[in-house]
């Protein structure tokens, strides 16, 4: 592929821009800040478009949109391939949509469609490697020879991005965080001591079944003997009911004890009564019958009579005499008078009284035997009957008291024998009982220590069964979680690790394929270019050393001319294998500015050579032209 | 009379993955139940579980109690075969409740009507057992096994020696799908689970109900939460907002409760991140959620191969690995380390 011509329309600061190109060398010098560069990057965004990825907030495109407008902006591009002259038109918006793409071979006038962008058709070459190849910007070369050589030469057949180290370094990174190569941790080992810890606690809940099992047999124990303890409690319980039954019906009650105290005052009573009553009753009854039986006084309508008048006499001196103590007492008349008057009347009186019944009994008895007789029994009778009623001396009255008498000592009698009976049980001995009373007490005070200790066991080994009561599946569950994240935390290190090794031997491929080649090609220009009959030699990575009678140095023993040119070299021997010794277009931004003259002589002489067979389009702002003039 | 065949269940096993695992424990009941019901409802008078009713040693004594419930409230007899999972302890409590029956490690037959049910342990050992078997060709016959047809590593399953033993139909468990076969001319069904408890497992999930009547077996759905797949291409998705929106369009007739088996296929466009909205369009929103990324970065191969870089040697090396998955997500890994991109 050739270019034959560009026309910009507008690009980045240039606007209306034609250039056409020749088939070898093409020496375009401006001045600063014409544009250069921004036609380098408009081949560039002809061949391959842009990305329109934001990075940093904008976008490829963005860079060349032209200042102060929206308007799309591009153009187009001719080139020569095969034989065939096409025309690339191509304009760009601020997003992929509004970029258009038209390719017309210029001498049927009609559009084709490649398939493909139009570098990757023409060159062969994706966009990444028409940067490291075909384009030699003047910054690279500024930093390469300034700079870190090695790892920018590294860069050269790597991606465009990030170099082989960088990756390898994240690569690093990234299995660390799953697993560490040399110690201990990572994602893997945390999960792999998180599964540890769930398997031994699962491994003691399974031991806590067995545990719990013990406790359940224990906890049913205690049930059993509880009850067993509760049945023994009711059994004495209801023995020591019995028992105070018993005892209650051993001790007095109130009853019987009033009846004691009835029995005693009754006992007290009889014992008051003559022991010969029952003889004197029925004497006196006897005498009250006889009585009954003889006649009563003839004289019996007098003798009243005389009495009362008698009785009269009696009283009236009593009377008297009484007066006279009372009227002696309150000093009426003189006390010692009227109190011994009174007396002597009083005692007149009384003895009327006596005298007047004596003589009336004599009189009686003396005038009828039967009527002595009667006095005799009567005497008698009231001679017993006082002993025991005092009912003047009717007969009559004193027989009924008498009768009375008797019945109530018979009664009393009766009562005694009852309340005997009652009160006089035999006393039974109740302090055995107590003795087994307070046995049962001690007992069911030893049953209820037990039962609570059995209860606070009961307690203690719940709490314990409960602590124990964890459902070990919800540990296999998290196990298998954590295996799940191990698998794939295991998976993902694989990929990583086979990345890495794939990387590894890419690069190797890589380096053995070309190397050889690259540094035979590089030592061959070098020794075209410049007097210098250096060795070249090439490291996987792409660190040059260069090899000078029979000793190999590091680019950087070497002076900087030799270090420019070697690079320039290596980069052209490099560019020539990715095209299979057929490179089609080289296009330098005054990539030599800082070379000094002896190798920019070189550096010219070589493009020179170049151009023969490659299309060689070389910016610059500066005057001197070296090997190009000539 | 109708028979209910239903395996598998796995009751108190573990389960991963999902948002709440007690509570789909508790479901696996709550399906049994429905199936009781079920039965219960069409007049089933029993229900035959083909094996692994328990999942293991640790079935917690209060899911025993619960299945005893199920059991009591049925009316229907069960015929349970232990199976390869469940050890002895579940099954010890389970055997006193007493509308169950067991199978023992020999034929041990129950007769139900017209119908003899009969069944028996399978052990790697056993291989043949099937000369002892002798049924009345006269009865309905249904075979209860657990064990694989095609691998013997629990007990041997002749499949010419079903053909001719003068069953009718074979009630199998083991496998955790439902599918039917037929041995000369005895029909066989694994009933598959009850309910899914991972995304290993089916996406269709029930019994078996077998009318010896009319001779009729059909499988009857059931699931209180199912398995859902859906797939998504993401060829044409330019950015990670259109890709959000194509994701949730593309769940949104997906009930919350189900397990979501998401499925990113097509070509990806440079820099979508397809996981990363995917997981955190929908993580949270099911009961149990699994990503699959298939997709593959929209890059010519065949062109990167051609490439004189570092690329170009990666792909070609990682092209040569046998494994599709290992090679597709080798790709991916590379070329986004490649590319600068964040590892992730």
């Amino acid at each position: 592929m050739k270019l034959v011509s560009a026309n910009v329309v507008a690009f980045g600061k240039l606007r209306g821009v034609n250039v056409s190109f020749d088939r070898g060398l093409n020496v375009f010098r401006q001045i600063n800040a014409y544009g250069k560069t921004t036609l380098c990057n408009f081949i560039r965004a002809m061949l391959y478009g842009f990305k329109y990825n934001r990075v940093g907030g904008v976008t490829d495109a963005s860079h060349f949109q032209p200042w102060g407008g929206n308007e799309r902006f591009g153009g187009s591009l001719t080139v020569e391939h095969n034989g065939e002259i096409f025309r690339i038109e191509r304009f760009f918006g601020t997003t992929q949509k509004q970029e258009t793409l038209r390719v017309f071979n210029e001498k049927t006038g009609r559009e084709v469609n490649w398939q493909a962008q139009p570098g990757e058709f023409l060159l062969g070459l994706t966009v990444d490697s028409y940067d490291r190849s075909t384009y030699f910007p003047q910054e690279a070369i500024t930093i390469v020879s300034n700079d870190n050589l090695e790892s920018h030469l590294a860069n050269l057949v790597q991606n465009g991005t990030e170099n082989y180290d960088k990756i390898q370094e994240k690569l690093r990174n990234y299995k660390k965080n799953l697993r560490y190569e040399k110690g201990i941790g990572g994602q893997i080992v945390k999960l792999e001591e998180q599964k540890h810890i769930l398997e031994r606690q699962l491994c003691e809940v399974k031991q806590n079944k067995r545990r719990s099992a013990e406790i359940d047999l224990r906890l049913e124990q205690i049930e059993r003997e509880s009850a067993s303890l509760e049945l023994r409690r009711q059994n004495i319980e209801n023995s020591a009911s019995d028992l105070r039954r018993k005892i209650a019906q051993a001790q007095p009650a109130a009853e019987v004890i009033n009846a004691r105290v009835q029995l005693a005052e009754l006992q007290d009573r009889l014992a008051k009564v003559p022991s010969d009553f029952e003889a004197d009753f029925t004497r006196c009854d006897n005498l009250a019958r006889q009585i009954s039986m003889l006649p009563a006084t003839a004289h019996k309508s007098d003798t009243p009579r005389r009495r009362t008048w008698l009785y009269g006499v009696a009283g009236a001196l009593g009377f008297t005499g009484i007066l006279l103590i009372v009227l002696g007492v309150l000093q009426i008349v003189s006390v010692t008078v009227g109190v011994a008057v009174g007396c002597v009347l009083a005692a007149l009186g009384v003895a009327c009284l006596f005298g007047v019944g004596k003589s009336a009994n004599r009189r009686d008895a003396d005038r009828d035997p039967s009527v002595a007789s009667r006095n005799q029994l009567l005497d008698e009778y009231f001679s017993i009957a006082h002993k025991y009623v005092f009912a003047d001396n009717d007969i009559e009255k004193t027989n009924r008291a008498l009768w009375e008498a008797h019945s109530r000592y018979l009664s009393d009698l009766h009562t005694m024998e009852t309340l005997k009976t009652f009160a006089d049980k035999p006393q039974q001995d109740i302090a055995p009982m107590e003795n087994q009373l307070r046995t049962f007490s001690e007992e069911i005070k030893e049953i209820s220590e037990k039962k609570d200790a059995l209860f606070t066991e009961r307690g203690r080994l719940s709490e314990e069964r409960r602590r124990l009561d964890v459902n070990s599946v919800e540990i296999e569950d998290k196990i298998l979680n954590i295996e799940e994240q191990q698998r794939r935390a295991e998976y993902s290190y694989k990929v990583a690790d086979i990345v890495t090794d794939l990387l590894a031997r890419a690069k190797d491929n890589l380096s053995s394929a070309y190397l050889p080649r690259l540094c035979a090609r590089t030592a061959q220009l070098l020794r075209e270019i410049s007097a210098n009959d250096l060795e070249v030699t090439l490291d996987r990575n792409f660190v040059i050393a260069l090899r000078e009678r029979g000793q190999t140095k590091p680019m950087s023993e070497f002076s900087r001319g030799v270090r420019e040119i070697t690079l320039l070299c290596f980069r052209v021997a490099l560019s020539e294998l990715l095209y299979d010794n057929e490179i089609p277009i080289l296009i330098v931004d005054d990539a030599f500015v800082n070379f000094d003259e002896n190798n920019f002589m070189r550096a010219t002489a070589l493009l020179k050579k170049l151009s023969e067979r490659t299309q060689i389009i070389y910016f610059t702002c500066h005057s001197r032209t070296g090997n190009f003039a000539r | 009379m109708k028979l209910i065949h239903t395996a598998d269940i796995h009751l108190d096993s573990p389960i991963c993955g999902v948002a709440n695992p007690t509570e789909r424990r508790l479901e696996l009941l709550g399906a049994l139940n429905n199936l009781a019901e079920y039965a219960k409802n069409n007049k089933a008078e029993a229900i035959i579980v083909a094996g692994d009713l328990f999942d293991g040693n640790n079935t917690s004594e209060q899911t025993v109690k619960s299945f005893a419930e199920i059991v009591r409230n049925s009316y229907a007899t069960w015929f349970v075969l232990r199976g390869n999972h469940g050890g002895s302890a579940p099954y010890s409590y389970a055997e006193k409740i007493p509308n169950v029956k067991f199978f023992g490690n020999g034929w041990t037959p129950y007769s139900l009507g017209n119908v003899t049910v009969c069944g028996r342990e399978l052990g790697a050992d056993d291989v043949s057992y099937w000369q002892q078997l002798h049924l009345d060709p006269s009865r309905y016959n249904i075979l209860v096994l657990h064990g694989d047809i095609d691998d013997p590593s629990y007990g041997f399953i002749d499949k010419s020696a079903i053909a001719s033993c003068g069953a009718k139909y074979v009630a199998l468990g083991h496998r955790h799908a439902f599918c039917q076969h037929r041995f000369g001319k005895v029909r066989a069904c694994y009933s598959g689970v009850l309910e899914p408890r991972g995304f290993d497992e089916c996406e269709q999930t029930g019994f078996v109900e077998i009318d010896t009547d009319s001779d009729v077996i059909k499988f009857v759905p059931q699931s209180i939460r199912s398995i859902v797949t859906k797939t998504l291409d993401v060829s044409g998705i330019e950015n990670d907002v259109a890709l959000e929106r194509a994701v949730l369009d593309s769940v949104a007739d997906v009930s919350s409760r189900n397990y979501l088996n998401f499925v990113l296929r097509g070509e990806l466009n440079e820099g979508l991140h397809t996981v990363l909205v995917a997981k955190r369009v929908l993580e949270g929103k099911f009961f149990a959620l699994r990503l699959k990324d298939e997709t593959r970065a929209r890059l010519d191969l065949k062109q990167i191969m051609q490439e004189v870089s570092l690329r170009g040697e990666f792909v070609k090396l990682a092209e040569a690995i046998d494994d599709e998955e290992l090679r597709s997500d080798v790709l991916k890994f590379g070329l986004a380390a490649l590319g600068g991109e964040e590892l992730l």
